[in-house]
């Protein structure tokens, strides 16, 4: 299978922007690997779903929506009452065990892998970044490891899930794929300020 | 000239290190960092600054604040240039270029001037009783002179090239204003445990503590306080951020001038920043504003609020007046009179009340301060320049009697009516101030739920009481907010000396005219020239509700919104309507507190960033080759892909043909695609579209029409059956959004017993549709794995291949009219697909088109698309109804029959021919009989183009009548243009009626 063409792959530019600090304040790079499995159940079989999922993923499912669990580069996020996304490296021989074992009664699973830029932002001025668009509050108090929230970023829907990976404020953050470049526009322009990292995307 | 010569020779809390020069109507002056351009202006013995908005009178320095209303000035040069701004609040910065207002041609000679001297003509409703005839065009005519005679500074005509964010912020308890009862709430509600953000108007904190003496007891204390905030890592001391709205559940709006005090903006940083702040409670601590005192000429230069004065004094080492005259009705002038006089002035007060306590008469007299009690000041002298104030005997309980009294020689005259609390932000979320008869005052009423008000805001006036309500206010914000009630500290009180009884206040609202002598003007709002006589004439014409007044007047309104005038105005009023001042009541507080440049409302969304684009996989292939967009929604299109030299029309009547002569690919990834899934999908599809759903096999698609509830046509698309419980619908482009709304809903609110999910796939897959005669030939060499044979890959059937690995979704579905086919991909592979396509169509003549062939297309094959989906047409409408099913329910299959939707008459789609071929038609004309094109007509074109099949311009409207008009000559009307065009009625299928071609 070919690579797929990333939706930035025309405004992408490795390298530093902005404000010239030591370090960038804020890091940014593609998550190329990013799969993105839909699974949605009903009210009286969502249980039953989770059980069936358990020992595929081998880590619990969120009791609630809000707060993600993970599972090295693999997270699953209670995105609605009745409905997960699990994102990062999906194998398909995972992605064909989760479609082979839910009943079609019970559950569906959609692919929505090309359907979202993925993007890791990290540093000390990951917060700072986000409060220059987004209207939720990240605070420690707020916004834990492995809470996620969906909103709006300059009028774009996003998820940003709050990673973070090597001691390293990270959040990961969802954008809708025909989105991509404005709001890699709206991030380079936010970012700017305090200094921006930009690495190849991996 | 001496450089500053009015600036002391030491003192006050500026930086004398850093000298910075400044020009003023183009002369240079000088003044120091620390400084505002009003500061600077008076240390150089500038007081006239301005010329009033009505009249052009004289005008200066009145306060030290955001609530100037005279000192108006533009500062800057070239796309930086701002007017209007208030030099109390100017930050002076090295090379500052500032320049006054409203006057021609210079402020000491404005000739303009000469309409003072009509100022009994100009009163109050002048405009509105003068220009508004003959003619209902004559205001028009007369506005442009009106305009061009008053006013305020003059807009900005360069683009600003500096950039303004938008940001986000969140905390326990926000703060408002940094003075004593600020400081003390912030400590309060951090040492309990809460987020605190305390956000100031000001450069520095402290608020009215920056007025006093340097040096002082409250110095330290400001100090001490400042230091453990700066350090606490749960609070956020945002300097310059003003808060200018409140609005519903505890949000509220700041502005921070982050470069204002600065010639540029530093490299990346914006000029402004407009913060969205949500708090769980609120302190408001935003202190007092001093009241005018209203007499004759008062608003000469050099008359100012006495609490101004004690600011230029102390803070930043300026001596506005040598000989000063301080004309009070309570006691807080004293402290500035004395001060004054310890800094060489030759000070008199002047006291409205007759009684004053012996300790501060001591204290005034042994500063050397002249006392004059029982007096009043009943008009100012001089011009440009205060040079003297009319003294009379006064009774303020019986203000009427006054007689004419001395001249006082005075280069200063320094007023205070009394103080206002600031209370705008709690106005704005409904909770109007009551008026305090005893302390005369506005207090705050009923506080809204999360507020808390603390300090100056409340009435109080000693700094002790002050600091003691902000650490009480600020407890009582944190515990709401569920943390701990904080100790009050012995250390943040002891230091401070002991409050001071309240003094008496005399109310004063206007010293009369003198009973001989010439009627001056007295002035309550300033910067709208509003006068006492202008009150009184709006009550004598009616306008007895305060909130008529200010409209009948405009009292209260511009960049001030009356923040010194509005208390005196509603006593006025009061006192002619002979009511209590509590129950004339004030005008409604809407945001902003103060003006907010559009720069920071709108932020970073300008040029490119102005609204978000979505692009398809594919864009970036058409951007290199050479596409024309277009946007439809928020989407980028290709709308065609001219060759050198083409246009538009040559370009897509090309792209056209070539798809009918040969085969052309088109992207369409922009069409709204929604994954229906479930085991009832089959049924939701059923209740959703007009037709019939249960019985479309696996690998099979059916075109399907959706309907409102009301019965009007929603949407339209190819729904495809993927597998068992799987359906993969698409729909156009502009109603995606809306269709998932719809079917979300449905599931959601009306059949939440139907196992069904929907799911948002558009940006998952790439759509290319493959359309001409040679469509089979080419997908059928670059797809694999499909037989597309006609028999094997029937019309409106759908099929899995792959091109090389890409995996390929294909529906046999045509929208030119053509063999056509629609390939999908993954979007990440749309692009190396289209190329693949592209690249093998080369040797059948292949061409990419754009949106404007694509229409072109399907107006000749009499197709609707969103002009005709306007949402105000039926499936009958549209020739659809027959797709109906008579055998089950649907949405919208009730109201669809109901009056008015079932009439014969309803325009209904028709083929539209102009009679002459090079004849033009446009989209948006009107349906007309023959010679009749008076009224609304008989219908509209909704749709036009060129058709190279037939050779000629065509058309589909919707026509009342529809296709029984078959034949008939009818006009189409372009008013705008002046255009008729005869068309003939007739099948809006131009090409291949039968279907030949897509069935092939």
């Amino acid at each position: 299978m070919p690579d797929p063409r990333s939706a930035l792959a025309a405004a992408y530019e490795v390298g530093r922007f902005g404000l010239d600090t030591d370090p960038a304040a804020v890091t940014v790079f593609e998550r190329t690997n990013c799969d993105l499995l839909q699974i949605s159940g009903w009210p009286e079989s969502f249980a039953s779903v989770t059980r069936q999922l358990a020992p595929i993923l081998d880590f619990e499912i969120p009791a609630d929506g809000g707060k993600a669990v993970s599972h090295g580069e693999l997270v699953l996020l209670r995105v609605g009452p009745e409905r997960l996304w699990l994102a990062g490296p999906c194998a398909a021989a995972l992605r064909a065990r989760i479609e082979e074992t839910l009943i079609v009664d019970e559950a569906v699973v959609t692919n929505l892998g090309h359907s979202r830029t993925v993007l890791r932002i990290l540093g000390p001025g990951a917060r700072t970044l986000f409060s220059r668009g987004l209207p939720i509050d990240l605070d420690e108090s707020a916004f834990a490891p492995n809470a996620f929230a969906q909103s709006l970023i300059h009028h774009i829907p996003v998820l940003v899930h709050r990673v973070d990976l090597q001691d390293q404020i990270t959040f990961d953050v969802y954008v809708p794929r025909d989105y991509g470049v404005s709001f890699w526009g709206w991030l380079t322009a936010a970012a700017a300020p305090i200094g921006c990292l930009v690495m190849e995307p991996r | 000239m001496t450089e500053q010569p009015f600036r002391l020779g030491d003192g006050g809390r500026i930086d004398r290190s850093r000298r910075l020069s400044f020009s003023f109507d183009g002369r240079s002056y000088t003044g120091w960092s620390g400084d505002t351009l009003a500061s600077a202006l008076l240390a150089n013995g500038v007081h006239l600054v301005g010329r009033s908005f009505k009249y052009h009178r004289p005008r200066g320095i009145y306060t030290a604040g955001v609530e100037e209303p005279n000192a108006l000035v533009s500062v800057r040069q070239g796309g930086r240039y701002e007017p209007n701004l208030p030099a109390t609040v100017v930050e002076l910065f090295d090379g500052l270029v500032a320049v006054s207002q409203n006057r021609w041609p210079s402020l000491r000679f404005d000739l303009m001037g000469v309409v003072d001297l009509f100022s009994p003509v100009f009163s109050a409703g002048f405009y509105y009783k003068t220009f508004m005839g003959p003619t209902r065009k004559a205001w028009s005519f007369y506005e442009h002179f009106i305009r061009r005679a008053a006013g305020l500074g003059n807009p900005p005509t360069e683009p600003d090239p500096d950039r303004y964010e938008k940001a986000h912020a969140f905390c326990d308890v926000l703060v408002i204003g940094a003075g004593p009862s600020g400081l003390a709430a912030a400590l309060a509600a951090a040492r309990g445990g809460a987020r605190v953000v305390l956000a100031d108007d000001d450069s520095s904190p402290g608020g009215a503590l920056l007025t006093h003496p340097p040096g002082g007891s409250s110095d330290a204390w400001l100090a001490g306080i400042v230091a453990e905030l700066q350090g606490l890592p749960n609070v956020r001391m945002m300097a310059r951020a003003s808060v200018f709205g409140a609005y519903d559940n505890l949000v509220f709006g700041l502005l921070e001038r982050v470069s204002d005090h600065l010639p540029a903006p530093p490299p990346f940083q914006p000029r402004q920043r407009y913060w969205t702040l949500q708090a769980r409670q609120a302190v408001l601590a935003a202190g007092a504003i001093e009241r005018p005192l209203v007499f004759g000429n008062n608003d000469r230069p050099g008359v100012m609020l006495a609490s101004a004065a004690r600011s230029y004094l102390n803070r930043h080492a300026v001596l506005p007046g040598r000989k000063v005259v301080a004309f009070t009705n309570n006691d807080s002038a004293y402290d500035v009179a004395i001060e004054l006089a310890a800094a060489g002035a030759d000070v008199t007060v002047v006291d409205a009340r007759r009684e004053v306590t012996v300790a501060l008469q001591d204290r005034a007299r042994n500063a050397g301060v002249s006392l004059r009690l029982g007096h009043a000041v009943a008009g100012a002298n001089g011009s440009q320049r205060v040079s003297g104030a009319n003294v009379m005997p006064f009774d303020a309980a019986r203000p009427a009697t006054a007689t004419v009294g001395e001249n006082l020689p005075c280069d200063l005259l320094v007023v205070s009516g009394g103080w206002t609390p600031t209370l705008h932000l709690l106005g704005q979320r409904g909770s109007k101030p009551v008026f305090d008869e005893a302390r005369a005052t506005l207090v705050p009423g009923t506080l809204p739920a999360g507020f808390h008000v603390a300090g100056g805001a409340t009435g109080l006036t000693d700094l002790r009481g002050c600091i003691e309500s902000g650490w009480n206010q600020g407890c009582a914000a944190a515990e709401a907010c569920g943390f701990g009630r904080a100790v009050l500290a012995d250390d943040l009180i002891r230091d401070l000396p002991d409050g001071d009884e309240p003094g008496t206040i005399a109310p004063v609202w206007v010293v009369p005219h003198p009973a001989s002598g010439k009627r001056r003007k007295q002035f309550v709002d300033l910067q709208n020239d509003v006068s006492v006589d202008d009150i009184a004439l709006a009550h004598r014409e009616g306008y007895e509700s305060v909130e008529h007044l200010k409209r009948y007047t405009t009292l209260g309104m511009a960049t001030d919104q009356g923040k010194t005038s509005n208390v005196n105005a509603l006593a006025i009023l009061a006192g002619l309507r002979e009511r209590p001042i509590a129950e004339v009541g004030t005008t409604t507080y809407r945001p902003p507190y103060f003006p907010v440049t559009i720069g920071a409302l709108v932020g970073g969304e300008t040029g490119q960033h102005f609204r978000p684009i979505r692009r398809s996989p594919i864009h970036d292939w058409h951007d290199r080759n050479g596409a024309a967009f277009a946007d439809v929604g928020l989407w980028q299109r290709p709308h065609y892909y001219a060759k050198s030299g083409e246009s538009l029309t040559e370009a897509y009547v090309r792209e056209t043909a070539q798809v009918r002569a040969t085969v052309g690919i088109v992207d369409v990834s922009s069409l709204g695609k929604i994954d229906v899934q479930g085991p009832d999908a089959a049924e939701f599809l059923n209740r959703v579209y007009v037709n019939t759903w249960t019985a479309l096999a696996t690998g099979r698609a059916r075109y399907g029409v959706m309907l409102r509830p009301d019965g009007m046509v929603l949407d339209d698309g190819t729904t495809s059956r993927i597998s068992e419980h799987y359906y993969f619908m698409t729909t156009t482009t502009g109603n995606a959004g809306p269709v998932m709304t719809h079917l979300e809903y449905l599931l959601q609110v009306v059949w939440p017993e139907l196992k069904v999910h929907v799911t948002s796939v558009t940006g998952q897959w790439a759509g290319i549709a493959i359309a001409g005669p040679r469509s089979r030939e080419l997908a059928s060499r670059v797809i694999g794995g499909i037989d597309f044979d006609n028999d094997a890959f029937p019309f409106m059937g759908v099929r899995h291949g792959h091109a090389g690995e890409i995996p390929v979704r294909v529906l046999r579905i045509s929208f030119s009219g053509e063999l056509a086919f629609e390939a999908y991909a993954p979007a990440g592979y749309g692009e190396a697909l289209w190329q693949k396509l592209f690249d093998e169509g080369q040797s059948l003549d292949l061409v990419a088109y754009g949106s404007e062939a694509l229409g072109a297309l399907r107006i000749e094959k009499g197709h609707v698309a969103g002009p005709e989906l306007d949402g105000r047409t039926t499936l009958a409408d549209l020739g659809l109804d027959r797709m109906a099913s008579k055998k089950k329910p649907f949405v919208g299959g009730t109201l669809m029959g109901r009056e008015g939707l079932t009439e014969t008459d309803r325009p209904r789609l028709v083929g539209l021919e102009p009679t002459d071929p090079n004849d033009k038609l446009a989209a948006g004309a009107i349906l007309c009989l023959p010679g009749h094109h008076e009224g609304h007509g008989l219908g509209v074109v909704t749709s036009v183009t060129y058709s190279p099949e037939l050779g000629r311009r065509i058309g589909i409207g919707l026509l009342s009548g529809g296709m029984s008009r078959e034949g008939e000559l009818i006009d189409a009307v372009f008013p705008m243009r002046g255009e008729v065009t005869s068309v003939r009625i007739r099948s809006p299928h131009f090409v291949d009626p039968e279907g030949t071609r897509l069935h092939a």
